[in-house]
């Protein structure tokens, strides 16, 4: 018997109960649902994450004041300053680099146009320790860091709003706050993540920063790299006594600064995520179970009332296989439909969260369709195993004589 | 060389720890083209019997001769074959797929014949509907069929594989005695077209328009006579 044929023949069959055979595919369809959503958001969300932090460095740790609620307010407990920086250098053994932060934000002028911008101070490393390159004009030196510059390097989302008549942005004088600055490089782009615009950025020398804008001596926080990854936790250690020393607190007292490592908080979100994924995988795999039981079930049913059928077909020449091909090819057509539906349904519901959610990328993950194809297959296969085998194992002259 | 020949045959049966005898010790053959009813009551082996001559058992010893080929012998996909190339069957019940048309069900002994191209098979399949006079019901399904209609059917479809033996188990069992001798009517022109047939009743009336007669009892042929047969078409005008 022909391929064709036998898929014709299990189709038919099975549109013949159109309800029971939705209900015996809802299994199935929850199950795959959820492998779609929980293997697309796993691996967006995975994307999104190291493409995030890849873009911080994972050999970095910053140190910032600590935060403290008192009284219904929160409170720096320390601000790094000058001090911090020179302790630091001192201190830590096995460190590369050492570079202030300030960030704030100043509302931005050229011409008519204007644009609302967040602002970074850094050193003259602070690209390279991010890594963002500049696509156009240059960075700042440490020249321009030491002599209070006012120069810029802007993101794209702030040339595209300040300049919209296709000026070059490089050698512009822009007015930051009351502050002329000019601009001396423009960065390269940088995908949108969780929402979040990375082009929405200008970098200024931090000395310039505190003197023009903050006015304060402090930084936000203070970014340490090492240039071997190994070191990052022994450093960490380091700092820890350095700042505990250093702030004049006793043994008893903790310290007052965080002390934050990027790989570490990179690991714990994996740790949360793949919690995540396990739950689903756990709904998903008991749903297939019960779905493929569900369908071991209806296939009995239907090997029970076709018994006269299948004596018939087998008194005019069918072989065991092709009895067995028969039904198997109708659990499998029942999984695979079942699996199809599932994978729609997984689809929309996902494309509408990411619909909802800004921050949620929609990514087709091809893997997961075709794993579960693959799933439906095995189960339509397993499932439909025995009730086939009983169908093939049938007496034709019993099944003949059933009533 | 005969349709079938068979020899000695024995089919036994455990029941709990006594042997039964279904059929013990039948010998007789068939040649091509006889219209042979086989007779007996219920207990007289004569469902052993079509069921060994439709290679859905095989004998306990003894041999069967279809068609030149050693059937008790084979194995079950040999006996699956051979029941596709080599018989028609003909049921009491008809045993017509449900919600499936005259055409689909006389196609289906054809879809187990790997030779057969889906397009032979249509062929092949309205050649046997207009052969037992259904050419204009072949898209109606089963339930839109009368029994009469639905007999034939199934004769069509124990036709379309040009088998070299139609097997009929109490054909007219579940049809009244015009529609019965109305089929009776279709396999004495069967039967006239050179179609071996052996037809397995109880009715004498039915017995009655076939060539030769072979009774059993108790597992053995107590008598086997050649008949001259009544015309069913006769019988049906003096109705």
């Amino acid at each position: 018997m022909i391929i064709l044929d036998t898929l014709k023949l299990a189709l038919r069959a099975l549109l013949r109960n159109r309800m029971r055979t939705f209900l015996t595919m809802l299994g199935i369809i929850i199950g795959i649902s959820s492998v779609i959503i929980m293997m697309s958001l796993g691996s967006s969300l995975t994307s999104v994450m190291s493409d995030t932090f890849s873009s911080m460095g994972t050999n970095s740790i910053s140190v910032s004041g600590k935060w403290e609620r008192e009284g219904g307010y929160w409170r720096q407990l320390h601000e790094m300053d000058v001090a911090d920086i020179n302790a630091l250098r001192e201190g830590c053994s096995r460190v590369a680099l050492i570079t202030p932060v300030v960030v704030t934000s100043s509302p931005l002028v050229f011409g008519n146009n204007s644009h609302s911008g967040r602002i970074e101070g850094g050193s003259e490393e602070h690209l390279r320790i991010n890594n963002i390159a500049v696509e156009r004009g240059t960075m700042f030196d440490s020249a321009d860091v030491m002599s209070f510059a006012k120069v810029c390097v802007i993101g794209q989302t702030v040339a595209e709003h300040l300049f919209t008549d296709g000026e070059d942005p490089i050698g512009q004088t822009v007015r930051c706050g009351n502050v002329p600055v000019t601009v001396i490089g423009v960065l390269q782009h940088r995908e949108k993540k969780f929402g979040y615009d990375f082009d929405d950025l200008v970098v200024m020398p931090y000395t310039t920063v505190m003197k023009r804008f903050t006015g304060n001596d402090y930084f936000d926080y203070i970014n340490i790299i090492c240039n071997n990854p190994a070191d990052i936790d022994y450093t960490a250690i380091e700092i820890e006594q350095i700042m505990h020393i250093t702030h004049g607190l006793t043994p008893e007292e903790p310290v007052d600064v965080s002390i934050d490592i990027q790989s570490e908080t990179m690991e714990q979100l994996s740790n949360i995520l793949s919690i995540v994924v396990l739950v689903l995988s756990i709904i998903a795999g008991i749903s297939l179970l019960v779905g493929g039981i569900g369908i071991m079930n209806i296939m009995y049913v239907t090997v029970t009332e076709r018994t006269r059928e299948i004596g018939l077909r087998k008194a005019i020449g069918a072989r065991r296989s092709n009895i067995m091909l028969q039904f198997l090819t109708e659990s499998v057509v029942l999984s695979l439909t079942g699996g199809l539906l599932g994978i729609l349904f997984g689809l929309g519901i996902y494309a509408l969260a990411a619909a909802l959610i800004e921050q949620l990328p929609f990514a087709l993950n091809v893997g997961a369709i075709l794993i579960s194809f693959a799933v439906c297959t095995a189960v339509g296969l397993f499932f439909g195993w025995y009730p086939a085998r009983r169908a093939a194992d049938l007496d034709p002259i019993q099944a003949l004589r059933y009533e | 060389m005969n349709t079938i020949e068979i020899q000695h045959l024995q089919r036994h049966f455990t029941v709990g720890d006594e042997t039964v005898r279904a059929l013990d010790d039948v010998s007789f053959s068939i040649a091509p083209g006889e219209f042979v009813s086989i007779m007996g009551t219920s207990g007289s082996g004569k469902s052993t019997l079509l069921n060994i001559l439709g290679c859905l058992d095989t004998p306990t010893s003894g041999s069967y001769r279809l068609d030149g080929e050693d059937v008790q012998t084979m194995d079950d996909n040999q006996l699956a074959s051979i029941r596709n190339r080599k018989i028609g069957f003909v049921f009491q019940s008809y045993n017509l797929l449900p919600r499936t048309t005259a055409l689909e069900n006389v196609e289906l002994p054809l879809f187990y014949n790997r030779h057969v191209s889906p397009r032979e098979r249509t062929e092949r399949a309205k050649e046997a509907l207009r052969l037992v006079g259904l050419e204009s019901r072949m898209q109606h399904t089963s339930a839109q069929l009368s029994g009469g209609q639905q007999q034939r059917v199934a004769i069509a479809r124990a036709l379309v594989n040009d088998p070299v033996l139609i097997l009929a188990d109490e054909a007219t069992g579940n049809l009244d005695t015009r529609t019965s001798y109305e089929i009776m009517a279709l396999f004495q022109d069967l039967h006239a077209q050179g179609k071996t047939i052996a037809f397995v009743t109880h009715e004498p009336d039915i017995a009655a328009f076939t060539t030769r007669i072979i009774r059993l009892r108790d597992g053995h042929i107590v008598e086997d006579v050649p008949n001259t047969p009544i015309s069913a078409t006769q019988t049906l005008q003096a109705l």
